[in-house]
């Protein structure tokens, strides 16, 4: 869900054709969390915060490898550091936040949440660290979609992960089915 | 949020419209941009600043306040005067612009943009990268500088024990020699235990050849390089070497105009180890050899013929015999310690020849056909620094190619405190 729309906010901006595919989702608890391999990886994560009906964040996840591989279309020359700079770092900030934005929207549309934004932010280090700070509450749920974003170079791996509290459950569960009914699909 | 509290803010802020009309443009803005906001309050954005016009702009700022979306961002690697502001200095901020939708705090489609000036920041963070590779340069430096110096003293600490080792070896060596000599010649021993006695002499004198080497290697760790006028040298060796073993030594050169003037950066006495050991090992390949000869080529300045010691230039001096030759096998492990096919050999004057070479910028390069003989290569570093030699000319020098060593003697100059082969 928004995957399309994403890639085609991605093009609009970058002037790059892109695909992008969504081949798995997972839900855990944040103890099942900390067995995925994304939990403790020194990643770049474009992270923001979302209130209204839905408590905690949302952000796109990238290896510091992928994030160079996705840049290196986008400025026409890849990173040559090791790590990346403040530039560099801006501009994945900016890419992450046009995909995040496009899913969140869609996702905000078809359940007929209202949801509020804050500015993106970079996260560097580990999105488990955040995770288990319990700056979403004691028992925050975890929803992490694989993303491969296709280009006219090759395939770019990334992870979008969500992260809301137990109460924002309650509310996503009832729209989401309010929506399959609506669709036909339940 | 009322849009006059957007002047306590410390960055670039404004309020657009669903249409782009101008709102409110704060304190810090107006001072960046150069842009009053009595120019540009009530009016569209796009009259200023263009590119906000383009539709890639429109597109993406319409659909965020339409729809109350995430906000959008711009950042200066991809927008980069999308709009441009200055420092005082006149230079252009590096900024991150960024539009969120506020139609709930304001009840009307309108968006809060703000402008967050990050130059000092880029700035700050490029001069941290570039401290951050300087120091792990400096780190690898003096890692590397440390191993060497560590390698050093292991290797001083190895002369001496090695030094040490050679030179009680030794004493006891003359000890065996001296009393199996005196047995022999007094007293009156049947002709089996005369046998012994020789072959325990014969066995000391080995061994003491074997720790004689030891302790010319170990000495000379710490002996410098010079410049060394290679022909001179050369000559003065095969010369020893010829009047020492009684064998045909032939010397030759293509180009005697250039060969003597030809010089290279060595260690004087590791030259005349190198070559006793490769003259040595010649000559002890000629067993049943009708004709045994030596010829020592000087080739002019090369390059480095697959040398460990790099691209460098090279003077080439080729040691031939005619001897019996080596197998492929024994080729390969030429250079390895205590690898010797000959029962008269110890096996490990090639190996510490070429360490010797290496040492020095140099290499020994071995190649041989079984049956044939055998070529040593000598690689040794030119030097071109020093003074030009005197002309030479080719009647004076009597070089011919082949020419007989001894044709040489006129040009052969002795050099000033330099080794004999027999380490005098």
């Amino acid at each position: 869900m928004g995957a399309g729309r994403a890639a085609a906010s991605l093009e609009a901006l970058t002037g790059e054709y892109f695909t992008m595919l969504v081949p798995e989702v997972s839900i855990y608890s944040a103890e099942e969390f900390e067995e995925n391999s994304v939990y403790g990886q020194d990643n770049r994560s474009i992270m923001l915060h979302v209130g209204g009906d839905l408590n905690g964040f949302t952000s796109m996840v990238f290896s510091i490898e992928s994030a160079k591989r996705l840049l290196s279309n986008v400025l026409d020359e890849e990173p040559e550091e090791e790590d990346l700079d403040l530039l560099v770092e801006s501009a994945l900030m900016e890419l992450g936040n046009v995909v995040v934005g496009a899913i969140v929207g869609v996702f905000a549309n078809a359940l007929e949440l209202n949801l509020e934004f804050s500015t993106p932010t970079l996260l560097e280090g580990s999105i488990g660290d955040l995770v288990s700070s319990g700056a979403i509450g004691k028992n925050p749920q975890i929803i992490v979609a694989k993303i491969k974003f296709i280009d006219s170079v090759g395939t770019t791996k990334g992870y979008f992960v969500t992260v809301f509290d137990l109460a924002s459950m309650g509310v996503v569960i009832p729209s989401l089915d309010t929506f399959l009914k609506k669709q036909g699909l339940i | 949020m009322t849009p006059d509290f957007l002047d306590f803010l410390p960055m670039g802020a404004f309020i657009i419209d669903r249409d782009y009309t101008v709102r409110k443009w704060n304190r810090v803005i107006e001072e960046w941009s150069r842009v009053p906001r009595g120019e540009i309050e009530g009016k569209p954005l796009g009259e200023k600043f263009k590119r906000f016009d383009e539709p890639r702009y429109r597109h993406a700022i319409e659909n965020c306040l339409d729809n109350n979306t995430a906000p959008v961002l711009f950042s200066p690697a991809l927008h980069k005067d999308l709009l441009p502001t200055f420092k005082p200095d006149g230079s252009k901020r590096i900024q991150v612009i960024s539009i969120s939708p506020i139609a709930r705090l304001t009840g009307s489609v309108q968006g809060f943009v703000t402008i967050q000036d990050i130059t000092d920041l880029t700035q700050a963070n490029k001069k941290i990268r570039e401290a951050q590779i300087k120091i792990e340069r400096e780190i690898e430096q003096r890692i590397a500088a440390e191993k060497m110096l560590s390698d050093s003293k292991k290797q001083e600490a190895l002369s001496k024990l090695a030094s040490g080792f050679a030179h009680v070896v030794n004493n006891k060596l003359q000890a065996i020699s001296s009393a199996a000599e005196i047995a022999a010649a007094k007293l009156n021993f049947p002709e089996k235990v005369q046998n012994q006695i020789e072959r325990i002499l014969a066995i000391s004198k080995k061994t003491g050849e074997l720790s004689n080497l030891l302790w010319e290697f170990a000495q000379e760790n710490s002996e410098s390089s010079e410049r060394i006028p290679i022909f001179n040298c050369i000559a003065k060796i095969a010369e020893e070497f010829e009047a020492s073993n009684r064998i045909g030594v032939f010397l030759e050169t293509a180009s005697p105009e250039k060969t003597s003037a030809l010089h290279v950066t060595f260690s004087q006495k590791a030259l005349f180890l190198i070559f006793k050991e490769v003259l040595s090992n010649a000559f002890e390949a000629f067993a049943g050899t009708a004709s045994p000869m030596i010829r020592i080529v000087i080739h002019e300045a090369a390059h480095s013929e697959g040398s460990q010691n790099g691209d460098g230039e090279f003077a080439v001096v080729s040691v031939h015999d005619n001897g019996e030759g080596m197998s492929e096998e024994t080729v390969a492990h030429a250079f390895d310690p205590f690898f010797t096919q000959r029962e008269n050999r110890n096996g490990i004057g090639l190996t510490i020849a070429r360490e010797k070479a290496l040492q020095f910028g140099g290499d020994l390069i071995l190649q041989s056909i079984e049956g044939q003989g055998t070529e040593v290569r000598i690689l040794l570093p030119v030097n071109r620094n020093g003074p030009s030699p005197p002309e030479l000319s080719v009647s004076n020098v009597a070089i011919q190619k082949p020419a007989r060593r001894h044709v040489l003697e006129g040009f052969v100059s002795s050099l000033p405190g330099e080794p004999t082969l027999d380490g005098r």
